[in-house]
Formats: C-alpha cells, sequence, structure tokens
C-alpha cells in the first residue's frame, strides 16, 4: 500500500500572495466541505508548485500580541478588545510572510510505512504528495490510522 | 507560569539586599528559544522574526550548539548588502554568543546586557554548554513590574489602598525630547543607514513641508526585503502611513494601553496647539517609570545607573 492509495485528492491550498484573513475562510470552507477540521494548508503558486504549509500554529502565533509578556504583568491596564485588534492586525498580513516553507513531502509511491515514519519523525500529522514537482494529493495521520487497522482487523482480532 | 504567579525565589550565592536581587536568571528566562541551523536561509529567519514577531533568533550547529546570534540589524545589513534570501545564516551571524548561565542573578544580566549594548542575552547551561533560555529586556520590565506590585513602597500598591489616588505619571515626564526624522523621498537604502547610524529601530518621515508623513520601522524593512522590493524605493511606499501617537499630557498607562494593542515599541508624543511631534515614548522606558523608580528600588542598584 502506498500514499497515492490513501491520498486525499480533492482539497483546499492556498495562494502565497492570499492574505491571512482570506485564508481563514479557506480553513472554515474546507473544514466545512471535508467533514473534518482542518488545521493546515498547503500553500501553491501560481505554476502549481508547493512552497509552503499555513499551518494553525502559524496562526496562532501570529496572532498572539507582541508584548503579552508586560502586559501580563500590569493588571491595572484595560485591555478589552485586545482580541479583535489582534484579528485586524493579522488579516493584513500574507500567507506567504508567515507560512512554514521547509515542508516535508512523500512521492505517490512511497509505502505507508515510509510515509509513517517521516510523520512520527517530524511530528507532523499530515504530508504533501508530490509527483513531477506538482501536488497530487495529501495524507493525513487520522486516514493513514484508519486504512491500517483495516487491513490489520483480521490479524488482530 | 501564569501572570498572577509569583516568581520563584531562588537565593543567589553573593550578597542581596532584597528579594529582587536574590532572583536568578533561570528563574524568570524564557525557555522557548528561537533557533535555526546556520545552513537555514535569510528567508526562512525574515518568516520567523514575523510570525513571531521576535527580534532575534539564535544560530545553532549540527550538534544544537550556539554558534551565533541573527537580529533584524544583521538582515538590514544583508538587505544593505543586496544578499540574495538564499543566503545562510551561518554567513551573515554575529558571534560569539553573549550569554550568562541560568545562576547568574538578573543584576548581573542586566549589566552584560548594558555593556555590551544588547536588548538580549541568551542562557547557556555551562554543563552542556546549549542554550536553555533567553532573557529581553521586556521580560525584565515585566518582571520588575511584578515585583514592584507587591512592594509595600510602590505607588501602585499605595494607589489601591487609598481610593483618592496617588498622582499618575504624564508622558512628558517619561519621554525623549529628540525626535529623529527623514524625509519620506529618501530611499530604502538610505533609511537603512539611518537607522544603522542611529541604532534605532524606526524613523519618523516627513512630508516636504515637513510634517509628519508616516513611520518605517526595521519590521517594514525585514518584510520589504522579503517581499523583494527594490534598495532604490522610495520610503514612503513601504512606510506605515499610521502614525502611532499619543499626547504628552497623557497618562503613562493609557500610552502604554496604546503601545500594547499597536504592537509597537515606540509612541511619537504631540504637544501643544499644533499638535507637533515633541518626543518619543518608549514601552521599556515607560514600563520601567511604572515600576523601578522608587529609592528603595534604585538604592539597591536594581537598575544600572545611567
Amino acid at each position: 500500500m502506498n500514499a497515492r492509495q490513501i491520498m486525499n485528492t480533492t482539497f483546499h491550498s492556498l495562494h502565497p500572495d492570499a492574505s491571512i484573513g482570506a485564508a481563514l475562510q479557506v480553513f472554515q470552507q474546507a473544514s466545512a466541505e471535508s467533514g473534518r477540521r482542518i488545521f493546515g494548508l498547503m500553500v501553491i503558486d501560481d505554476g502549481g508548485h508547493l512552497t509552503g504549509i499555513l499551518s494553525m500554529s502559524d496562526i496562532l502565533t501570529l496572532l498572539q500580541p507582541k508584548h503579552v509578556h508586560i502586559w501580563g504583568e500590569m493588571d491595572d491596564i484595560d485591555i478589552s478588545g485586545l482580541i479583535e485588534t489582534m484579528g485586524r492586525k493579522s488579516r493584513d498580513h500574507l500567507v506567504g510572510d508567515i507560512m512554514t516553507t521547509e515542508v516535508i513531502t512523500v512521492s505517490g509511491d512511497a509505502h505507508l510505512f515510509a510515509v509513517l515514519e517521516l510523520m512520527n519523525r517530524h511530528h507532523i500529522r499530515r504530508v504533501p504528495v508530490v509527483d513531477d514537482g506538482r501536488v497530487t494529493g495529501i495524507v493525513y495521520l487520522s486516514d493513514l490510522f484508519f486504512h491500517l487497522i483495516e487491513r490489520i482487523k483480521h490479524e488482530t482480532g | 507560569m501564569k501572570p498572577d504567579e509569583p516568581a520563584p525565589i531562588v537565593i543567589a550565592p553573593s550578597g542581596a539586599e532584597n528579594d529582587f536581587s536574590r532572583l536568578l536568571v533561570g528563574a524568570i528566562m524564557r525557555r522557548q528559544i528561537l533557533h535555526q541551523p546556520a545552513s537555514s536561509t535569510l528567508r526562512a529567519a525574515i518568516t520567523l522574526f514575523i510570525k513571531h514577531k521576535s527580534d532575534a533568533l539564535l544560530v545553532v550547529d549540527g550538534g544544537g550548539l550556539p554558534v551565533g546570534v541573527v537580529t533584524k540589524t544583521e538582515v538590514m545589513a544583508a538587505y544593505f548588502s543586496e544578499l540574495p534570501l538564499s543566503t545562510g545564516l551561518g554567513d551573515i551571524m554575529a558571534g560569539p554568543v553573549i550569554s550568562c548561565a541560568p545562576t547568574a542573578t538578573l543584576h548581573d544580566a542586566l549589566l552584560v546586557m548594558k555593556e555590551r549594548h544588547i536588548h538580549r542575552i541568551y542562557v547557556i547551561d555551562p554543563d552542556s554548554d546549549r542554550a536553555v533560555g533567553t532573557l529581553s529586556y521586556p521580560d525584565f520590565v515585566g518582571v520588575l513590574y511584578r515585583y514592584c506590585c507587591r512592594c509595600e513602597m510602590s505607588l501602585y500598591r499605595r494607589r489601591r489602598k487609598d481610593q483618592t489616588g496617588g498622582r499618575r505619571l504624564s508622558v512628558a515626564e517619561v519621554m525623549h525630547r529628540s525626535v529623529i526624522s527623514a524625509p519620506a523621498g529618501e530611499t530604502l537604502e538610505q533609511i537603512i543607514g539611518l537607522l544603522a547610524s542611529y541604532r534605532i529601530g524606526a524613523l519618523l518621515l516627513v512630508d516636504e513641508a515637513g510634517q509628519p508623513a508616516g513611520v518605517l520601522s526595521k519590521t517594514d524593512l525585514i518584510l520589504a526585503y522579503r517581499r523583494e522590493v527594490p534598495l532604490g524605493e522610495r520610503a514612503n511606499t513601504v512606510m506605515q502611513r499610521k502614525i502611532r501617537c499619543c499626547r504628552e499630557s497623557e497618562e503613562l498607562e493609557e500610552a502604554i494601553r496604546l503601545m500594547i494593542f499597536a504592537e509597537v515599541s515606540r509612541l511619537f508624543v504631540t504637544g501643544g496647539t499644533d499638535r507637533s511631534v515633541v518626543g518619543v515614548l518608549t514601552l521599556t522606558d515607560g514600563a520601567r517609570a511604572r515600576s523601578g523608580s522608587c529609592w528603595a528600588c534604585t538604592n539597591s542598584r536594581i537598575i544600572p545607573k545611567g
């Protein structure tokens, strides 16, 4: 069994020049359409090449106020409305400004256990599948798990 | 540690005269260290600076040992030299890493930072030679403020006890009165040169009539670099047009709140009937003025003189 057999071939992606505000809408849309909560989206340029991944962690890091370690000590300062303000400020950034550019990928021919080993080694829950320089799908750790248990359920019963 | 929890007190081995100076670096340092291998690129470093809103990252070798530091200053120099974004961090980093041990006192760490003109010190475990934390001026200011809130001598505490309130500091009492500005028509190359000459993080830009037109910071410039804006581009195409200001008569608390919301480290201060810019207020100066300025702190030499 290889990556091609378990990957999702329908996936949402982002453009590096898209705003974070637009990216947040794609996260919600992708989650609604796929029936699962999407925590990471591939970033693909005009040439169809994978240039990065934008994850929940990237966005949460950007949302965190710069001076939190100072105002956390100042309980006499009114910070009501700070969450909304951070949201407005974050919307102006571009996906390409904060995406993770060093992306682990696999080819469609990669064996399921080779994919699993990569995911475990790098602590990642999704891995893009790239063939001939173009993204053909994405493998989620949860899909890999359910494919595996389907294959081995008779052995473990 | 939660903000409302008291910092753990660790007794320093040498002569301490007050609770604050008995604190060790290891008790308040930030354990999350932004780091990258020397083979990583300028492009990756800028992405980390933007995303983490940080000013520095530690460069480590293949074994994870610290070999240098890259700050926005090094990135500015790379932009000025028109280095490609694929340049390795090992080629632009500053070194050796200025550090202290987790067992150093805050006072000693502050003295090193002051003498070496740095805003951040890395904490290195002498047994493993690995970085275990980092301490920057804002971290220090936050802890200082927490201690002062608990201090019997603090104005803050007296105000809370006395509902009539004590006299609050105004921006005018804390701000710097010298404002460095440049024409908004200057090139990015010229602005980078000015920032380096004055050792400052941002410049007020003025129009042909000498009126404030915008602000250009190192953060704006590294983002321009990341987006491959040519050095010959005019500053007014990249600058922030919204100038974060406060009145010199404003209470200091309100000015700090404005900086927190705007995520800036400085406000330009306006005064007079024409609301011209008369000074600059930094977050660190503002926070420090609210805390370690009483006789108890200064006499115990928590804040290095000068």
